[in-house]
């Protein structure tokens, strides 16, 4: 959303058009030539509303001049509409010159289109220079629940497989709906001990615990006015759980070993790899929790149904290592077609791994071979089916018969188990196998993804 | 730089979007249950509501009597 300050001396009107004006973005209030100056000092901001007249002076005039000094656009309200005035402030470096009637009257009309299309400007250029996707759908649901978080403040719960980018989202998110100059905390909770993560998250006073030998501004603080993103929220003990959404929504809370009340006002952000309901029903994830941090929920596709990322992706992470690596058009459909168990941290993996070897060219030759056959051809759904497509006698030639009769058990018993929502009597029962069967494949499977790990 | 029509016609218009802001202002608390107002605030804003009324009525009668000798 836009950072905007308004520059105006009659503090009614300024109240009434910041009013208007915060449904865009972040507004900031000055009265005079040195306010203006204050908060350009203090922020970058993407538009700057003017008042000519600042108590009886037309210090309106040298606000245009800082902000276009700043490479801020400058637009004047005012109620002067003398023509000399008008081309003075347009030389100056005005973009738009409104009459504060008309504005007052009507703003949809008269502004609100004009802002409207420079937030689409901005959303377009965040999109565009960082990546995060490209995928139409998620786009638009991203930039719903940032809109939701900017003007309700609404908590974000997002659900996604591993390394699929939640924190990436999470970045995007905050960097858009509070601003890139406010805190970002992530707190990577499965990385944190478990007597560790209170302290860290609430802070505490020197001698609070032993091993406190200071004080610590606990994490919940730092975020303040900016956004608090917990990863990995079942990794957090449900008493802490507990805790946190009575600081969510006090807004305050006392410091380990201190009596004395913290404020910390934040956007909250919360995530979680696993299915929702699985963790409720564990007990791992309290249902007061969900529901309290879950105002709206993004469900982040996996790397394999964005088929349309994977290009924008590999190109973005060859461009960061600094190669001039060359891609084949056959690697990247497959690339495009292989199933990402890990997803986008995958791809990252295996882009690095090309570019530290000095490869000039990732070609079909030399791509792992878990990657070609773990490869869904296009309007098939299952790597089995990959095995038919490519010829059974073309597989056995390369890889033997064993290695076909692993292969299609691995991936029937992996069709079936999802197909039974991972439920082992029946998917058994289903495939007409004995309990060792599947254990057997089952074991196979462990392998192959040790293997599997270990060529990452 | 202005010529005293030019300024009154500044400071009418000043006073209307004055009376229009303090207006809004009121609608927006009597609509939000967020919005909030001292007490002091209100007689503050009240104060500010008649003063700039005045200031108004002059405006435009200062306004008629030019256009009238005109």
């Amino acid at each position: 959303m836009l950072n905007i300050a308004v520059i105006e001396d009659d503090k009614y009107y300024r109240k009434d058009i910041a009013g208007h004006l915060s449904r865009f973005g972040k507004v900031d209030e000055g009265k005079s030539l040195s306010d203006a100056i204050t908060l350009f000092d203090a922020r970058k901001y993407d538009i700057v509303f003017i008042d000519l007249n600042l108590s009886g002076k037309m210090e309106g005039l040298d606000v245009i001049k800082e902000a276009v000094k700043r490479k801020i656009p400058p637009i004047v309200i005012t109620g002067y509409t003398s023509e000399k005035l008008v081309s003075r402030a347009y030389q100056l470096g005005c973009k738009h010159y409104y009459n504060k009637l008309d504005i007052q009257n009507s703003f949809e009309e008269q502004m609100a289109p004009f802002l409207r299309s420079l937030v689409y400007k901005q959303e377009d250029d965040i999109f565009s220079n960082s990546f995060v996707t490209r995928n139409n759908i998620l786009i638009k649901n991203i930039k719903l629940v940032t809109e939701q978080m900017f003007l309700k403040n609404n908590k974000v719960f997002i659900t996604g497989e591993k390394g699929v980018g939640k924190t990436t989202i999470a970045k995007f998110i905050h960097k858009f709906s509070t601003g890139s100059m406010d805190s970002f905390i992530h707190v990577d909770i499965p990385t944190l001990e478990n007597n560790m993560i209170e302290p860290l998250l609430f802070g505490y006073k020197k001698g609070a615990f032993a091993g406190a030998s200071d004080d610590f501004k606990g994490l919940i603080k730092q975020a303040d006015k900016g956004t608090l993103f917990l990863d990995e929220i079942s990794s957090l003990p449900p008493s802490l759980q507990k805790k946190i959404i009575k600081v969510v929504e006090d807004k305050q809370f006392y410091p380990l070993g201190s009596d004395q009340l913290i404020k910390s006002d934040f956007r909250f952000i919360t995530s979680t790899n696993e299915n929702v309901e699985g963790l409720i029903e564990s007990e791992r994830l309290r249902p007061d929790f969900y529901f309290m941090a879950k105002d709206v929920e993004l469900i982040i596709p996996p790397l394999r149904e964005r088929v349309e990322d994977v290009r924008p992706l590999v190109d973005h992470y060859i461009n960061k290592s600094g190669t001039s690596l060359l891609v084949s058009n056959d690697s990247l459909k497959l690339l495009e077609n292989y199933r990402w168990h890990d997803n986008v941290r995958e791809l990252k993996k295996l882009i690095h791994s090309f570019c530290n070897c000095n490869t000039e060219m990732i070609s079909l030759i030399n791509l792992p071979e878990h990657v070609i056959e773990n490869t869904i051809p296009s309007g098939q759904s299952t790597p089995l089916a990959s095995v038919y497509t490519k010829g059974i006698s073309n597989f056995i030639k390369k890889h033997g018969l064993k290695k076909l009769i692993e292969t299609i058990e691995i991936e029937s018993f992996k069709e079936f188990y999802e197909k039974n929502h991972f439920h082992y009597m029946n998917t058994l029962e289903e495939l007409h196998i004995s309990r060792t069967a599947g254990y057997r494949i089952k074991a196979n499977i462990k392998k192959l993804d040790k293997e599997r790990h270990l060529v990452h | 730089m202005f010529t005293d029509k030019e300024k009154l016609l500044h400071d009418l218009n000043g006073n209307i979007v004055r009376l229009g802001s303090i207006f809004n202002i009121l609608n927006k608390i009597e609509n939000s249950k967020d919005q909030e107002i001292s007490k002091n605030e209100m007689n503050q804003m009240l104060e500010d509501a008649e003063q700039t009324a005045i200031l108004l009525n002059n405006d435009i009668k200062t306004f008629i009597s030019i256009n009238m000798n005109n």
